[in-house]
């Protein structure tokens, strides 16, 4: 389940990242000598870490579950 | 609850890096100019907008650097603002002889408080008549420039304030190579023992390890897009390292695909070392036999001389250490749930 929710999101991001190619955001990103494109790299690298927490987190919660059956 | 001292110890250099890598100002530079064509003998006016400068009237001089690493002096120098300023230029002399169509030269703005700031890719276009009036310019060395030593980033064409990502991009794949060098140090524990704990943390090491090489091609990706223009070109190192996510990807899998214990350590132990070599060879070794957009390839070690001046080297250093303490950290999380896995299901 958590899988196949990972991979819709991924997939989503995979699809609408061309898409921001096109739009204001674009401007957005180079405004102010690009620093919004360093905004958006730690971004990125937050969300990995969160994603590593849940993922962990999920594991550990099926393994809580399987001792107290 | 007590943490561990390299717990404590990734907290403090993990703010380090966020405030540090943020805050630190750039040095003034050329944002942008024109026009960037110029010919001799006719009066040129060079509009230029300076980021972080601090143009002043009187104050600021400006330089067109020839390929002789001579510089010729704008007669007059407009400024209309701390950031913006028009340069007047007259040629009285053709540039190149060999090739009278365009020759490169280098844009210098020098002042006093900021020092001097260049854009280069000013391209000068001899006349049509050359020599026209037979007079020599009066040219100056490089010397004259002010030099300003502070602690600031560095200012690039192309890259302005993304240079940062160097403390984002470039340290977490370094990160990431230490953390998979330990989990290969494990690997081979257990090959050489056969104990299981040592399998485990490979194991975790190696999971923690992909999250982060993921993190370094989506962070990849996005500075990409905004300095190379796309969010994948196909710069050798760019495939490279994609191959090596997915040889780290088929690892997860066959890890997983294997229900009896022991064949498992074993054969993800072998895999990993293989792994760690492929990845070596595909990211450090191949690129180098080619050009690519990342600096220190087609020949040169990466980070050698200009590509790393020591502001930078105040931040980066202490960021691959802030991820590799925070990547043991997670790993160790993973291993504990290992762990009471193994522990539960024996």
């Amino acid at each position: 389940m958590k899988a196949h929710l990972l991979a819709t999101i991924s997939l989503l991001l995979l699809t609408t990242f061309p898409l921001l190619a096109q739009s204001p955001m674009d401007d957005f990103f180079r405004s102010t000598g690009k620093i919004y494109t360093v905004l958006g790299v730690m971004v990125i690298l937050f969300v990995v870490f969160i994603v590593f927490l849940v993922r962990l987190e999920g594991k550990i919660k099926r393994l809580e579950k399987q001792i107290k059956k | 609850m007590k943490l561990a001292w390299w717990k404590l110890l990734a907290i403090p250099m993990m703010l380090y890096v966020i405030l540090a890598g943020t805050l630190i100002p750039l040095k003034p530079g050329i944002y942008t100019y024109s026009p960037t064509r110029i010919t001799a003998y006719e009066d040129e006016a060079i509009k230029i907008q300076g980021y972080n400068t601090h143009f002043e009237a009187g104050e600021t001089k400006v330089w067109v650097k020839l390929v002789n690493d001579r510089m010729v002096p704008a007669h007059r120098v407009n400024v209309i603002s701390e950031t913006d300023l028009v340069a007047h230029f007259k040629f009285t002399k053709d540039f190149v002889r060999e090739d009278p169509a365009f020759a490169d030269a280098t844009l210098i703005v020098d002042t006093p408080t900021d020092g001097y700031s260049i854009a280069p890719n000013l391209r000068l276009k001899a006349s049509d008549v050359p020599n026209r009036f037979g007079v020599f310019m009066d040219t100056y060395p490089l010397t004259r420039l002010t030099q300003v030593d502070d602690f600031r980033l560095p200012f690039r064409q192309i890259l302005h304030e993304t240079i940062r990502n160097t403390f984002f991009h470039v340290a977490i794949w370094m990160a990431m190579f230490l953390l998979l060098l330990v989990s290969c140090y494990h690997s081979i524990q257990y090959l050489r023992k056969g104990d299981l704990v040592a399998d485990r943390k490979s194991a975790s090491l190696t999971s923690v390890g992909l999250f982060f090489g993921i993190a370094g091609l989506l962070t990849g990706s996005m500075w990409a897009k905004y300095t190379w223009g796309t969010f994948w070109t196909n710069d050798i190192k760019l495939n490279m390292s994609a191959i090596a996510m997915l040889i780290y990807f088929a690892y997860w899998l066959l890890r997983n695909s294997i229900s009896d214990i022991d064949s498992r350590a074993r054969t993800s132990s072998v895999y990993n070392l293989f792994a760690f070599a492929s990845l070596m060879i595909l990211v450090m070794v191949i690129p180098r036999f080619s050009d690519s957009l990342h600096p220190g390839n087609g020949g040169n070690p990466a980070f050698a001389g200009e590509d790393l001046d020591n502001t930078l080297r105040a931040v980066f250093y202490p960021a691959i250490i802030a991820y590799t303490l925070f990547g043991f950290w997670m790993a160790q999380l993973h291993n504990r749930y290992l762990d009471l896995l193994y522990k539960y299901n024996d």
